[in-house]
């Protein structure tokens, strides 16, 4: 299976409603295809928070408004901030049944409350075990920071490098959140704590924006990718039902899974994007991966081999933490930005030799987990 | 905290269920042990449904490797035990007793109960205190099943009497709105209680000052405003008279964040912050009323739009109580001695006809 054609928005502040972002992203993603719409035979739309954000579900159906007479299946998919990668996965399992297909991934909610946002982001955690308990998103992977500092004697210092490095990227990358933004070290180390002892510049931000892919049965163009790896982990949603507080281990089956179908291992991946919806997942998923041994992804932070020029650079185009989070669309711009460099299309931020890519999505505090292995040329 | 527990495979849940899907095996309650922090985080950023902050998340882990994600307001510390009920303050047990069976201090007893103090709920007479007793067994069945509900029970106590004051941490006079009444109580209690015992006020209209008239040892009296419903209100004003002493106000404190409110200090005042703020509001929506800017509901409407206050002001008024609100009014006024805090005829009219609001299912509004 191949990802023939590839589409987003500038993920930030939108005035865009959220069928025109999705129309965005669809129209960019089909102009990139030599497939045209009417050759598109279902649409798998990924989203996570529109039904709290703006009272607005059943987005299968405002995709068919967007694309009159079309008539297609549509199905929407949600797993919180892993809906995207999950919509993603869903398309290929359907793929005997379709020559091509269309997955696109959207949010809005910049222009919600940030006190009544961060409520319903909450909402991907179990109600009465964590949501009564104050237990909000920063304060999960908070948790989750403690123990594996605890653990490991990893630092906040390396979160900081973690950080500085994907806002470096994208600087590089015009369509990201935070491209205007010059962001140093001095600014990272004295930003306010959120959720001890992860701080303002450890979170992605608040974003809007969508992200759009077209896969197909064959190859359809010499720009086309090739999906060879695909797995998906689910696990107990609240941290009280686990064992493990310092790994996922949704993300250590999901792995598995994918590197198994794609016949490679970690050490084959040459361009990685990592679910750094706080720092400490960016740390914490290069463990899960296989990129290091448990407790050991402080080396490849510190001796700089997460970055551009690295062995294993990842989040090119400034991660979640610094290209935008935009949830429903996340896991599929992590696409995006794979299939760019894949095709040796990412500019300023190419990586050299970029012929493996993973790209992994988490949803809640690794309630799901997504992995897709691509091939390029 | 209850986990569902399969008696052959030892797979658990925490939510109820009738039987194993894996091994049919029957379920049973999991004991659990004595919870160790493990972990927490202190959190500074409100949510909608956490809005007072900072405030801690911990997780909690007992010898079996049951865990809890707990919500406190209070410091933990790492490896240390946690009791659930006391939310963190054990190990000594607080002992509470509430005067007045009314809508707080009914709420206040349930309050105490569900942070783990030890209550004794003194009424007037058999059929209030059955009545608070009634409610409060109600309330606690909404959140925990008949066992724990009976178990949590057991540190509650009903009386007519003057209970024995020896090991009170605390006594909180919740009678009516009544200066006299309330001096009485004083007076009788302070001539049986220790001189060191703590007495707090619950009202929220009277002087500190003037009641401590009332009390021997004036420096442990002190103000202790809750919110309606205590257990839903994160607020406690805990008003300083004249001659409430520092460590008074330390104590009360205390209690008041074992209790995972947010206690606000402040001067013995009319109305304190919230009613001398909100009291001149109601009453001005009542005064837009009389002279025919808008309607009731549209007063209300404007205010919930344009403010995003949960409730209008009429709303509010009726869920307070118009006799409440307009006692409150009056003190202020009298004591502030200016036209703008006077209660409007609108309002007093309600009060004079028994209309107090929703508990006498009339007020501005019908229910």
């Amino acid at each position: 299976m191949y990802i023939s054609g590839i589409g987003r928005t500038e993920f930030g502040f939108s005035k865009q409603s959220l069928p025109q972002l999705i129309y965005k992203a669809i129209y960019e993603a089909i102009k990139d295809s030599p497939i045209s719409i009417e050759q598109i035979d279902a649409i798998f739309v990924s989203n996570f928070l529109s039904g709290l954000c703006d009272n607005q579900l059943h987005l299968n159906s405002i995709v068919s408004s967007l694309l009159p007479e079309l008539k297609i299946p549509i199905i929407r998919i949600e797993t919180a901030c892993s809906s995207g990668a999950t919509a993603l996965y869903q398309s290929l399992i359907s793929m005997p049944h379709y020559r091509n297909v269309l997955v696109v991934g959207v949010e809005k909610m910049t222009h919600v409350d940030n006190i009544k946002l961060t409520g319903h982001i909450a909402s991907a955690s179990d109600r009465t075990l964590d949501q009564e308990q104050g237990l909000i998103f920063p304060a999960n992977y908070a948790l989750i920071a403690q123990q594996h500092f605890q653990r490991y004697n990893s630092t906040h210092e390396d979160l900081v490098l973690i950080s500085y490095k994907n806002h470096q990227n994208a600087n590089l990358n015009p369509l990201a959140h935070f491209n205007y933004k010059k962001v140093t070290m001095e600014m990272i180390e004295n930003a306010p704590l959120v959720a001890a002892p992860l701080t303002l510049f450890d979170c992605s931000p608040i974003s809007d924006g969508a992200a759009a892919l077209v896969i197909s049965d064959k190859r359809t163009s010499s720009r086309d990718i090739e999906i060879i790896g695909m797995g998906i982990g689910t696990d107990f949603i609240s941290l009280s039902q686990r064992k493990e507080l310092t790994s996922f281990e949704a993300t250590k089956i999901a792995a598995k899974k994918a590197y198994d179908m794609a016949k490679v291992g970690p050490e084959d991946i040459n361009v990685a994007e990592l679910h750094d919806c706080f720092t400490i997942s960016e740390l914490i998923s290069m463990e899960d991966l296989g990129f290091c041994k448990p407790g050991e992804g402080k080396y490849l932070v510190r001796e700089k081999r997460t970055m551009i020029k690295g062995d294993i650079p990842i989040n090119t185009d400034g991660g979640l933490k610094a290209n935008g989070h935009p949830m429903g669309a996340s896991g599929i711009s992590q696409v995006y930005e794979i299939v760019m460099q894949l095709r040796k299309e990412a500019g300023k931020r190419q990586v050299q030799n970029a012929n493996l890519g993973l790209s992994h999505s988490l949803g809640g505090i690794g309630g799901t987990s997504v992995v897709h292995i691509f091939r390029g040329e | 905290m209850v986990i569902w527990k399969c008696e052959e495979c030892g797979k658990k849940w925490r939510y109820e269920i009738d039987k194993c899907i894996f091994c049919e095996g029957k379920i049973k309650l999991e004991d659990i042990g004595d919870l160790k922090v493990i972990g927490y985080t202190k959190i500074f950023i409100p949510s909608i449904q956490h809005p007072e902050i900072p405030y801690y998340s911990l997780i909690l882990e007992d010898e079996k490797g049951n865990r809890i994600i707990q919500k406190s307001f209070n410091k933990p510390s790492m490896g240390a035990y946690f009791s659930l009920e006391s939310n963190g303050k054990n190990p000594a047990k607080r002992n509470i007793i509430i005067i007045g069976t009314g809508t707080m201090g009914t709420g206040i007893a349930h309050l105490s109960l569900i942070k783990g103090f030890n209550v004794i709920l003194m009424g007037r007479n058999e059929k209030s205190l059955e009545k608070a007793k009634n409610r409060i067994q109600e309330r606690l069945l909404k959140k925990n099943t008949q066992d724990e509900t009976n178990q949590i029970l057991r540190r509650i106590e009903y009386t007519l009497n003057t209970p024995n004051f020896e090991s009170t941490d605390i006594i909180i006079e919740a009678i009516a709105e009544d200066m006299r009444a309330k001096k009485e109580i004083f007076n009788n209690i302070t001539r049986v209680c220790p001189s060191e015992t703590i007495i707090a006020s619950n009202t929220s209209s009277l002087s500190i000052t003037e009641l401590s008239e009332s009390i021997s040892h004036p420096e442990r009296f002190v103000g202790m405003h809750f919110f309606n419903p205590p257990d839903k209100m994160d607020l406690v004003e805990i008003v300083k008279g004249r001659k409430t002493s520092e460590s008074t106000i330390e104590i009360v404190k205390q209690i008041t964040t074992e209790m995972n409110k947010k206690p606000i200090i402040v001067k013995d005042s009319p109305g304190f912050i919230v009613n001398r703020m909100l009291m001149p509001f109601i009453n001005e929506a009542v005064n837009l009323l009389e002279e025919g800017v808008a309607s009731k509901k549209d007063i209300d409407e404007a205010i919930k739009t344009g403010l995003n206050h949960p409730m209008g002001p009429f709303e509010l008024a009726d869920f307070i109580g118009l006799d409440v609100c307009l006692a409150i009014l009056e003190s202020i006024s009298s004591n502030l001695d200016e036209e703008k805090y006077k209660p409007s005829e609108t309002l007093i009219q309600l009060v004079n006809n028994g209309h107090l609001g929703k508990k006498t299912k009339k007020g501005f509004y019908e229910y």
